[in-house]
């Protein structure tokens, strides 16, 4: 039903230029797509707005390009990776300084330390793409196959990721205690 | 890697699992399309426009235009039609009537 209502409010946005129908289609989407953003950047808020905007953005530009072969978040996941990763690879040239630095910077930026703060500490000990897999399978509900749709590899890839991702999410969860919750 | 491991990374995160709020961030991105340029200066243009058409029937301009084309007439008329050169007035027929044949063309 839920997939019928983006397919309904997209071809009013192709069709008749529905700026309103875009608007229903951001209001529902703009809380997965910026937690993923939260996710990414290990809590910079102001870095995930930006991205989740760039993101929100392009789909508009693009969406007529939406051929409905995936759902429309499923397609909307992909532009937001995307997004992150043009965003890394700037980064990467202007700056020198090593990624884990720049996840550490990010990670004393956020605002809301507390709680929070233990899912990005955790989410800091994987990769890019390892996080990327694991808080799409975890948080967002995404199957395997479609992470494998949004990152655009195999999906044995997205499952040897999801494999290292979870084994060190695992050891930190232990050594935090998590195990006796 | 076992079950247990498996459920204790699932319930870490679908208990950090929250709403972000939108607090703007909605108004802001459709503030921000691209698009909305190009409406605002179109819903200027017609609103400029229509002033335009207003302030035309309001001061007779219509009336004002009728004389100006009247008195060109006229004036052209008095000054002497027998200046007009009739080679140079062939020559811009033919030349206008060539560029109009090749905009069909173009067209079709």
């Amino acid at each position: 039903m839920s997939q019928i209502n983006d397919i309904s409010l997209v071809a009013q946005v192709v069709v008749l230029k529905n700026a309103r129908a875009f608007d229903e289609l951001v209001k529902k989407y703009q809380s997965p797509i910026r937690r993923f953003f939260l996710n990414q950047t290990l809590g910079d808020s102001d870095l995930s707005d930006d991205l989740a905007q760039e993101t929100f953005i392009k789909a508009y530009t693009n969406i007529a390009s939406f051929k409905n072969l995936s759902n429309f978040s499923t397609w909307l996941y992909r532009i937001a990776y995307n997004v992150f990763y043009d965003y890394i690879r700037s980064r990467k040239e202007t700056s020198e300084i090593d990624a884990r630095e720049v996840d550490a910077m990010h990670c004393t930026e956020q605002e809301n330390i507390g709680q929070k703060m233990d899912v990005y500490k955790s989410l800091k000990t994987l990769k890019e793409v390892e996080r990327t897999c694991v808080t799409l399978f975890y948080m967002e509900d995404v199957s395997i196959e479609k992470i494998a749709g949004i990152i655009g590899c195999p999906a044995g890839t997205v499952k040897s990721h999801l494999s290292r991702g979870k084994e060190k999410l695992a050891t930190y969860l232990k050594h935090n205690g998590y195990d006796r919750h | 890697m076992t079950d247990i491991d498996d459920k204790m990374i699932s319930q870490f995160f679908q208990t950090e699992k929250k709403e972000v709020k939108d607090n703007g961030f909605s108004r802001r991105v459709m503030r921000n399309l691209p698009d909305r340029g190009e409406k605002l200066s179109n819903i200027w243009v017609a609103f400029c426009s229509a002033i335009g058409i207003i302030l035309f029937f309001l001061f007779d301009g219509l009336e004002a235009l009728l004389n100006i084309l009247h008195e060109a007439f006229n004036g052209a008329i008095q000054s002497g039609i027998a200046h007009i050169d009739i080679k140079s007035l062939l020559i811009v027929t033919i030349v206008l009537i060539s560029i109009g044949v090749k905009k069909v063309c173009h067209i079709e």
